[in-house]
C-alpha cells in the first residue's frame, strides 16, 4: 500500500487500535439503545362527561375539543418521528454508500504502481471523486431535508 | 349512533392521511437514496474506465520510449499532458452531470 496515500486519505480505517475503539463505541451505543424510554402510546380518551336521558354517556363539546387536540398532537409527534427517522436513515445510507464507493476506488488504485504517473494521476482522480461524492451527498441530503422538513 | 360514526370517520381519516403522508415520505427517501446510489455508481464506473485508459496511455508511452529512446522526454511530457487532460475532462463532465441531476431532482 502507498503509505503516503494511506496517511493522507484513509488514516482512520487501518489503525487497529482505532478500529477497536470504534467497535467498542458501537457496542456501547447498542447497549444504551436498549435502555431507551419507549415512545408514548396513543393518548387515552376520557369517558364522556355528559349523561344522556337514557343513561348513556357522551362527550361535551369541550371534551371533544380536548380529545381532538390530544389526537392532533399525537399524530404530529408520530409524523415528526417518522420524518426524523427517515432523514437519519438516509444520512446513514448516504454515508455508507459513499464509503463503499471510495473503498472500491481505493482498491482499484492499489492495483497501480504508486510511483508511476498513472498512480499519481489516479490518486488525484480518487481525491477529486471523493470530493464530488461528498458534495453530491450533501446536496441530495439538503434537498431532501428542504422537501421533507422544510429547512433551508 | 352518530357519535360512533363520527368517531370512526375521524379515526379512519386520520389513519388514511397519516398513511398517505408516510407513503409520500417513503417515496422521497427512496428517491434521495437512489440518487446517492446512482451518483456513487457513476463515480466508480468512471474511475474504473479512466484507470484503464491511464494504464493504456502509460503502456503506449513505455513502448514508444523503448522504440525511440531519444524522444523519452518529449513522450513523458506528452503523456503527462494527456493524462491531466483526461482527469480534467472527467472532472468537468462529472460536474455537468451533477448539476443536471440536481436540477432534475428539483
Amino acid at each position: 500500500m502507498n503509505e503516503e496515500y494511506h496517511d493522507k486519505v484513509l488514516s482512520y480505517v487501518s489503525d487497529a487500535e482505532r478500529q477497536q475503539q470504534l467497535v467498542e463505541r458501537y457496542r456501547q451505543r447498542q447497549e444504551m439503545q436498549l435502555r431507551n424510554v419507549p415512545a408514548p402510546g396513543r393518548p387515552e380518551h376520557e369517558a364522556g362527561d355528559i349523561r344522556t336521558w337514557w343513561g348513556a354517556r357522551r362527550e361535551s363539546l369541550a371534551l371533544q375539543r380536548h380529545h381532538g387536540r390530544m389526537d392532533g398532537i399525537y399524530y404530529a409527534a408520530r409524523q415528526a418521528a417518522y420524518i426524523q427517522e427517515s432523514a437519519l436513515a438516509l444520512e446513514y445510507y448516504g454515508f455508507a454508500t459513499a464509503m463503499r464507493t471510495v473503498a472500491a476506488e481505493e482498491q482499484e488504485l492499489l492495483t497501480t504502481d504508486p510511483n508511476s504517473l498513472t498512480g499519481q494521476i489516479a490518486e488525484q482522480m480518487l481525491l477529486d471523486s471523493a470530493e464530488r461524492i461528498r458534495i453530491a451527498s450533501t446536496d441530495i441530503q439538503t434537498d431532501f431535508r428542504r422537501k421533507t422538513l422544510g429547512s433551508q | 349512533m352518530h357519535v360512533v360514526v363520527r368517531w370512526l370517520m375521524r379515526h379512519v381519516i386520520l389513519l388514511l392521511s397519516e398513511e398517505w403522508v408516510n407513503a409520500h415520505q417513503e417515496v422521497q427517501t427512496m428517491q434521495a437514496a437512489y440518487r446517492i446510489q446512482a451518483l456513487c455508481d457513476a463515480e466508480l464506473r468512471i474511475f474504473q474506465v479512466a484507470l484503464v485508459d491511464l494504464e493504456r496511455l502509460q503502456i503506449e508511452a513505455t513502448q514508444a520510449i523503448a522504440r525511440i529512446p531519444a524522444a523519452e522526454e518529449l513522450i513523458e511530457e506528452m503523456l503527462q499532458e494527456r493524462m491531466q487532460q483526461l482527469a480534467r475532462t472527467i472532472r468537468e463532465k462529472a460536474k455537468e452531470e451533477h448539476t443536471a441531476a440536481l436540477k432534475a431532482a428539483r
